[in-house]
């Protein structure tokens, strides 16, 4: 009875560690870029632009990474700010009135892959990009 | 003697499986806070609430085209405090489309429930 | 024979026990994130009445230089001049006051928008709440560059002012800040968005 107990166990135990090792067989196309900032040049004008998923950023094994977008209704003013951090600590911030950028964020979702682009010499959002497909679920 | 080595085989898988599998290290930014109500202010991340340990809490905004369009935001914390403010604004609309599963979400007004701003962030330290 | 078959089964059994608390663990454990949902971008659309006008106003100038040229030559005899041109002239004048001022009352949407938000400019810039908003976000901001650092107090009284600000000031604010910070010449240590 004994004996028959711990094998119970034992091969209990075995079945679930050999579950959780193979049972994610989610083959499908996945991208991990986490944030990546990098200097550009926009019209001659040097500045930088960052990429990243929101996915990777959250479950980086960092506490460095973030990047995301907020949307702000300020009585009859809309406005648009992105922000992002890389691995290495380095930031990106951008803000803009125009509701084009505004849409951008209107699309996005808990997945999306966020870009935007920002000058030197200001503030404001050269580019905002929202990316959503199932290559960046988690 | 095959029951011992039966177990042997067993504890030696079961250990080399234990120690292959790399744990999720979920070390990223988190921020959810939970539905905070202030005067005339309320702001909450939609994840803190959803999965807090109480069963009050709650923030979220409706938006309507009809008559405006009408957007109006709603939020309860744990202690059932309760705030709830309203605007006809096209451009607000487009903030409140913006909320996902994983918003922080502020909004704030006057005591007549007039609402002054609603600010809508979707960030990756908000994720579950 | 029996005795085997018993152990055969009751390690299936196990198996099938210990596979089924795995899947149960591992639900548990993780959760799926929600579909995305992919929604459209519109793009701008042009502005044909302006193309009428342009239209119109190249018929005028054209109609006015024709006229112009036949002045300059002598006339033979004198001859009554056609009334046709007098009334082509004022009704191309007509037609260009009536399609400016269409144009002028079907503004574009940008347009519109632009002139609500000078509407609503004009009428925060200044007051009160304005006057002080502005003074606290522009001595945080300053201070910031300054101490080379962006803290968490800056960016709580940052958002507390933003919200009282035009959308210009917004932006000159923001043209302070974000090369400090983009440049590396302010380090952050705010968690999450900046403000």
């Amino acid at each position: 009875m004994k004996v028959n107990l711990k094998k119970m166990l034992g091969l209990a135990a075995l079945g679930m560690t050999l579950l959780t090792n193979t049972a994610p067989t989610w083959a499908g196309y996945k991208d991990n870029r986490e944030v990546l900032r990098e200097p550009v040049g926009i019209n001659g004008v040097s500045g930088f632009y960052v990429t990243g998923s929101m996915v990777s950023a959250r479950y980086s094994t960092d506490s460095n990474q973030n990047i995301g977008c907020t949307a702000y209704a300020l009585g009859t003013y809309t406005w648009t700010a992105c922000f992002a951090t890389d691995k290495a600590g380095n930031s990106l911030v951008c803000g803009s009135s125009d509701p084009r950028w505004a849409e951008a964020v209107q699309s996005m979702t808990d997945s999306s892959f966020i870009s935007f682009t920002v000058t030197d010499n200001d503030g404001d959002c050269k580019f905002v990009g929202v990316k959503s497909g199932s290559d960046l679920l988690r | 003697m095959k029951a011992n080595l039966q177990k042997l085989i067993g504890t030696a898988v079961l250990g080399l499986a234990m120690f292959s599998q790399s744990l999720p290290a979920w070390a990223g930014q988190q921020i959810r806070p939970e539905v905070a109500i202030g005067p005339n202010y309320a702001y909450g991340s939609t994840v803190g609430a959803r999965y807090s340990a109480d069963t009050q809490q709650y923030i979220w905004c409706q938006f309507s085209p009809h008559n405006g369009p009408f957007v109006s935001c709603w939020a309860r914390d744990k202690a059932n405090k309760f705030y709830a403010c309203f605007k006809f604004d096209a451009s607000w609309a487009t903030v409140v489309k913006s909320i996902t599963d994983s918003s922080l979400i502020t909004f704030g007004g006057d005591a007549a429930g007039s609402c002054d701003r609603l600010i809508v962030e979707n960030h990756s330290s908000h994720l579950k | 024979m029996t005795e085997q078959k018993k152990g055969l089964w009751q390690t299936i059994a196990m198996v099938s026990i210990g596979l089924i608390l795995g899947v149960g663990v591992f639900s548990w454990m993780t959760q799926l994130p929600p579909l995305p949902e992919q929604q459209a971008h519109t793009d701008p659309q042009n502005d044909q009445r302006l193309v009428k006008l342009e239209q119109a106003v190249m018929a005028l100038t054209q109609a006015v230089q024709s006229n112009q040229a036949k002045a300059a030559q002598p006339e033979p005899t004198k001859v009554t001049a056609p009334a046709n041109s007098d009334v082509s002239r004022s009704d191309l004048a007509q037609v260009i006051r009536e399609e400016v001022r269409q144009a002028m009352a079907k503004e574009s949407p940008e347009a519109q928008r632009a002139k609500e938000e000078a509407i609503a400019e004009a009428k925060i810039l200044n007051s009160p709440e304005n006057k002080a908003a502005y003074q606290s976000a522009s001595s945080v901001v300053q201070t910031a560059v300054a101490a080379k650092r962006w803290t968490e107090e800056d960016k709580e009284t940052f958002r507390t002012a933003f919200g009282q600000l035009t959308n210009n000031q917004r932006m000159e604010l923001m043209n302070v800040l974000a090369p400090a910070i983009n440049n590396g010449h302010v380090k952050v240590e705010v968690m999450g968005p900046l403000f």
